[in-house]
């Protein structure tokens, strides 16, 4: 068993990077300065973007702050709606991989873009859901969304890997 | 278009389809599996209250926590959450386990097994430590250092491992039960030879 060590020695490596850099940007992300400079913008943002396509879109939506409304619903998008945690763990992945510094560029900026367009898409769904099918709203929310966000996220990751990454050591 | 990019593309249209499909028989497996998992907590609730203040009820798509204290007002008495925030991540744990083609069932089903099994014991863990946050939400409830460590278990739960924990088990179960298939390395050929 103890001749096993230096051989998993570079994955436990793996494991434990991904895991410091979880519980750091968790923590991060949760402090007030984070919130006030990231989340909250992040999410405002979020919400005008939206406010814009969905009024494109003919469903009339107005916007007061991080608040979206359609006739009939309106819906608040906070931290966790904007999909920045799924990139934190995205990003975590990617820092723990082992590849080049230029590699793991590429991965951020493939996954973040991945992963917030796809929250855009998630969040003008979620309107129209909750505007005309509102017994499905929850169920999109919490349910189908949240998972195939974090799916997606996972085949951007395995994507980068294989082409991307071109690390001798992995 | 790249081989891999195929063979993700396959993945995500199975994952899609397997997920469409259980969804319905999630939704009724739901209420029975929140009973299970409030009898469940029920049993460990005395290890973490003492004298035992709280009892949790499945009903329907919710889990409920009922206090036991007296006297209460009408609005202590009754609390409750939708079974989703806790369990959501049952159906995408079954989706990724069955997604991926060319695995032997037997294998798969001691994958789904294993993995199911994790879930639940993390599921009960987490409203064991989720009921004291949802009990009493208010801040000022949580100005001790386990009051601090609850919020930040409750949260830290909600936001990132509810998602992570699926596919970290999914990732770990097909590594350790399945193997990771290798790639071909090109056989070495003779100097000289084209």
């Amino acid at each position: 068993m103890w001749r096993l060590i230096p051989q998993r020695l570079p994955l436990v490596k793996v494991y434990v990077i991904f895991f410091a850099c979880i519980l750091s940007f968790y923590t991060l992300l949760r402090t007030s300065i984070m919130r006030e400079y990231v989340s909250e913008p992040l999410a405002a943002a979020f919400a005008s973007v939206s406010g814009l396509m969905l009024n494109l879109l003919s469903l009339k939506a107005t916007v007061s702050g991080t608040v979206l409304r359609v006739e009939g619903f309106a819906a608040q998008i906070d931290d966790v709606c904007t999909g920045i945690f799924v990139v934190a763990i995205y990003l975590s992945a990617v820092l723990a991989y082992p590849s080049r510094p230029k590699e793991k560029l590429k991965g951020l900026l493939l996954g973040a873009s991945a992963i917030l367009g796809l929250n855009f898409i998630r969040v003008l769904s979620l309107m129209y859901i909750g505007r005309y099918i509102p017994a499905l709203f929850e169920t999109a929310h919490l349910l189908v969304w949240q998972s195939v966000i974090i799916f997606s996220a996972l085949l951007v990751w395995i994507y980068w890997t294989e082409r991307f990454v071109g690390a001798p050591q992995h | 278009m790249l081989p891999n990019t195929k063979a993700l593309l396959t993945l995500a249209g199975r994952f899609l389809l397997i997920f469409v499909l259980a969804l319905p028989l999630w939704f009724l497996i739901t209420p029975a599996y929140n009973r299970l998992l409030a009898s469940s907590v029920n049993l460990l609730l005395p290890l973490s209250e003492e004298p035992r203040v709280t009892t949790l009820v499945g009903w329907k798509h919710f889990v409920l926590i009922v206090s036991l204290e007296t006297p209460v007002t009408d609005e202590k008495r009754l609390q409750g959450f939708n079974g989703y925030l806790t369990h959501f991540n049952l159906i995408l744990m079954v989706a990724l386990v069955l997604a991926p083609p060319q695995i032997e069932w037997r294998r798969r089903c001691k994958i789904l097994g294993i993995a199911l099994a994790i879930l639940f014991l993390i599921h009960v863990l987490y409203l064991l430590i989720g009921v004291k946050f949802f009990q009493q939400p208010e801040l000022e409830a949580f100005q001790s250092p386990a009051g601090r460590l609850y919020v930040w278990g409750t949260n830290f739960y909600l936001s990132v491992a509810s998602q992570l924990f699926p596919v970290l088990l999914w990732m770990a179960l097909f590594r350790m039960v399945s193997g990771i298939p290798r790639r071909q390395e090109p056989e070495s050929q003779p100097p000289g030879s084209s």
